[in-house]
């Protein structure tokens, strides 16, 4: 699925929120979840930044190469940047040529953001690794980042921008990992076993924000299920809003999932 | 509604956004209403910020309600960036309707399960949340409840005057 997409790359926005920043433990420790082991092989570390960035680490190649990543439920390219990448920035770059897994699958792949941010490379399949999982999946592999600016001005960029991560101090990002239901990445954990991801947020509390993987998901306590209702040539996590109510009043939604055409 | 840990804001078509925002009681709160249709330009149509000028605004404002269990979502309406511009904004035609994380983070977790043929979404609810659910849940039952003890109260205060009086026996 390479569609326009609401992430903003290269967005203007100043992020003024307080920060939480917490990491996690994994697995997490709670019924429905299975770990493998009590220590993870590749720790998640789950990282959110209010409002939006939840950042978590997934090992990719041969031998296993960290990158964190900004978790996106929204799309479905998992990608990183290329040690070619210019300008250059520091952080985690991937050169398939030193994985020794790495498998070629399309020697031109692009993606296009909300913003009009265009991030293209090649893209191949390889080992993904994240908590006790291994998978095989499409990573894309970033060779330029392109934004427009307000004038209509293109600009290459050498990581992602408009995010709250990597300013500040905070952690910056390595590439996305897009977990859209329709995702290869989706697939090669279906493949492997699990069966859902779990998010745990404590903001303003006492404890650690979660990641974990779970081999089964009905065990879970305190949990209202959605069915997930998509259409099926292009799966993504949607669910039917039925009403809105403001105040005392309430407005039933007869449009439907998606927004007319105008 | 796409549930999307990529959004920073929360989209709605725009017909609705403008129903939303042109009733009250948010038409007391939000003033200059203006829709842009991307992140620069302002115009009359698609993507909409919402300038806000009053920020006493009522709590939660908006409430959603899904399809599956019948449960009100607080979705608060402050900007995620500190601006003027609410966290609810309009949907540019043909995309889809998003939730984004601000709202996942006000709860205590969410679980997106893709077991096959069985895809969901779980949300898991403070306290506050799952007792009001509990209410709703269980409404049948407590009316029930308030039927046999007023009843029971009744007949015993009608046994109790007819003692009293006498002419009970």
């Amino acid at each position: 699925m390479h569609g326009t997409k609401r992430i903003v790359l290269g967005g203007r926005h100043t992020w003024q929120s307080t920060v939480c920043t917490t990491t996690s433990t994994y697995p997490c420790p709670r019924v429905g979840t299975r770990p493998v082991s009590s220590t993870p092989s590749f720790p998640v570390n789950l990282h959110f930044i209010p409002p939006r960035d939840i950042l978590v680490n997934a090992y990719i190649g041969t031998p296993p190469q960290k990158f964190r990543l900004l978790l996106d439920t929204g799309s479905s390219d998992l990608w990183v940047r290329s040690e070619t990448l210019v300008p250059w920035e520091p952080g985690t770059k991937f050169h398939p040529l030193r994985s020794s897994t790495w498998q070629q699958s399309r020697a031109h792949w692009a993606t296009t953001y909300v913003d009009k941010a265009v991030i293209e490379g090649i893209e191949g399949v390889e080992k993904v690794r994240i908590g006790d999982f291994e998978v095989d999946a499409r990573v894309g592999v970033a060779e330029s980042i392109t934004t427009v600016d307000e004038h209509g001005r293109k600009k290459k960029r050498g990581k992602v921008e408009g995010i709250k991560a990597g300013t500040r101090g905070l952690p910056p990002i390595d590439g996305l990992l897009g977990v859209a239901l329709g995702s290869s990445f989706v697939d090669g954990l279906r493949g492997a076993g699990a069966r859902g991801i779990k998010i745990t947020f404590r903001v303003g509390e006492e404890g650690k924000n979660d990641l974990c993987i779970l081999r089964d998901t009905d065990g879970e306590e305190g949990v209202l299920w959605y069915d997930v209702e998509t259409d099926e040539r292009e799966p993504s996590w949607e669910i039917v809003l039925k009403k809105i109510l403001v105040g005392k009043t309430f407005s039933r939604v007869n449009w439907g999932q998606r927004v007319a055409r105008a | 509604m796409v549930v999307d840990t990529g959004s920073a804001s929360h989209y709605l078509p725009s017909v609705t956004t403008e129903l939303l925002f042109h009733q009250e009681p948010l038409s007391q709160k939000y003033l200059q209403v203006h829709f842009v249709p991307d992140q620069y330009t302002a115009v009359e149509t698609t993507e909409a910020g919402y300038q806000l000028t009053d920020p006493d605004i009522p709590d939660p404002p908006v409430r959603l309600v899904f399809r599956g269990p019948e449960v009100e979502w607080p979705l608060s309406l402050d900007s995620p960036t500190g601006d003027e511009y609410a966290s609810l904004r309009s949907s540019a035609a043909g995309q889809p309707a998003v939730l984004g994380t601000p709202f996942l983070s006000q709860r205590k977790g969410v679980i997106f399960d893709f077991t096959p043929g069985k895809e969901r979404i779980g949300f898991i609810g403070n306290d506050r949340i799952l007792s009001l659910e509990e209410k709703i849940g269980n409404r049948p039952r407590q009316r029930f409840v308030q039927f046999i003890v007023g009843a029971s109260l009744g007949l015993g205060i009608g046994i109790g005057w007819k003692w009293y009086e006498g002419s009970l026996f």
